[in-house]
């Protein structure tokens, strides 16, 4: 009962995120803790108490919340609130993007060096290049979300730069491994066992890529704290984006093959990080565009 | 401020009236302020939470409460949760209100008089 409230309860700190900012920034926690002190009240009597409580609380909020907008309308406050929106909104889309057209990228060049004979290993140095694509674009696109000065992009780049290649670098012991375990095993490409490894992999290679560009890409916008925090947000959204990416494609279509991950498939994974990675880069908008700034001119 | 100044203050809404009054006895915090609401009220009013502050916010811009501290030892051991308070203002609001409810009663009571009879 007691991780349902708290369940229940963090839902409710999320639907509480509806109120303008500075309500939020004032109440929102106190909210929290008034709802599930209310909660533990009602389950010393029933669930069924519980469940009152809860719709009651759901039929309320829509009401307090169109007062609360309206208020904050008339205090003209509603444009500063909308103007922070839309700077989220566009970090989300820009790191979407960023992230997303780096993958086709990525794929595009790599067809194209595989054609002129230039990938074979996966140690060269076309391959470090590719996998640097989608995550400096990432974050060249964030920074102009961000808003953050000329100097900055370079400081961007190199970061994003060295993030991608030693995500790269590390994710490659995991392919070698795994290209043994497959060469063991004597089923053909598609079959169940065959497919389940190499998804492993897969996951597993993402994850150590995300782990490293989600680094550089902290890095870049400016502090140790960001780098800890996307560098987690980059390995599990990696490892996330790619079955999600997977998932979509295979019931789109059925040419798509597990052993051959597509564009589309990649594509999807990028716009899910990407959008991911923005969201948070929007939410401390300004901050970090700030930081940025004085690195960057220093 | 003048805080005996009440041109601008219509009669309140029972959500207010009753969240002033349980602040009479001296401060408290949002979920007692609730329950005291709850009880005072006969379990008839039962506040939402997002009922309970937005009303908290509009009556600390009015300048009719304030928030006073934080309950240094909260009984769930979590965070310290803010003490609201009756203000000086607050205090002049509900006399005025007082003053209106009773003149409302007299009338009441002189107009049917009769008719309880």
């Amino acid at each position: 009962m007691i991780a349902s409230i708290q369940g229940v309860s963090k839902i409710y700190g999320m639907l509480l995120r509806l109120f303008p900012r500075d309500f939020q920034k004032e109440f929102r926690e106190e909210m929290v803790d008034v709802f599930t002190a209310n909660l533990e009240e009602a389950a010393k009597t029933s669930t069924t108490l519980v469940v009152r409580v809860c719709i009651f609380e759901l039929i309320d909020l829509p009401v307090n919340l169109i007062v609360e907008h309206f208020s904050n309308l008339r205090k003209g406050n509603f444009m500063k609130t909308l103007s922070y929106e839309v700077g989220r909104s566009r970090a989300v889309l820009m790191g979407a993007l960023g992230m997303g057209v780096g993958w086709v990228l990525n794929n595009l060049f790599g067809e194209y060096f595989s054609y002129h004979g230039l990938r074979e290993l996966p140690f060269t140095l076309v391959g470090l290049i590719l996998f640097t694509i989608p995550v400096i674009l990432c974050g060249l696109m964030l920074g102009i979300a961000a808003g953050v000065g000329r100097r900055a992009f370079l400081q961007i780049v190199l970061w994003t730069a060295a993030g991608g290649i030693l995500g790269h670098l590390a994710s490659l012991p995991i392919r070698m491994v795994n290209q043994r375990i497959l060469n063991t095993i004597t089923a053909y490409p598609g079959s169940w066992k065959y497919d389940s490894t190499y998804m492993l992999c897969l996951v597993a290679v993402m994850c150590a890529y995300g782990l490293f560009y989600g680094a550089g890409l902290g890095l870049a916008f400016g502090s140790w704290k960001a780098c800890i925090k996307f560098a987690l947000i980059g390995m599990v959204a990696n490892a996330v984006g790619i079955l999600v990416g997977y998932f979509i494609c295979t019931g789109v279509s059925s040419k798509i093959y597990l052993s051959d991950p597509s564009y589309i498939t990649w594509s999807v994974m990028g716009v899910l990080v990407g959008g991911i990675l923005g969201w948070f880069v929007g939410n401390k908008k300004q901050p970090i565009a700030d930081e940025v700034m004085q690195t960057g001119s220093a | 401020m003048d805080i005996t100044n009440s041109s601008d203050i219509s009669p309140l809404s029972e959500t207010t009236l009753y969240i002033l009054v349980s602040l009479a006895h001296g401060p408290l915090h949002g979920y007692a302020i609730a329950k005291e609401v709850q009880a005072l009220s006969e379990n008839r009013v039962i506040l939402s939470v997002s009922t309970l502050y937005t009303t908290l916010k509009r009556l600390l811009e009015d300048g009719w409460i304030e928030r006073v501290g934080e309950d240094p030892d909260p009984d769930d051991g979590g965070r310290p949760r803010k003490i609201y308070s009756l203000t000086e203002r607050g205090e002049f609001i509900i006399g005025l209100e007082k003053k209106r409810l009773r003149a409302l009663l007299t009338l009441v009571q002189t107009r049917t008089v009769g008719e309880e009879k």
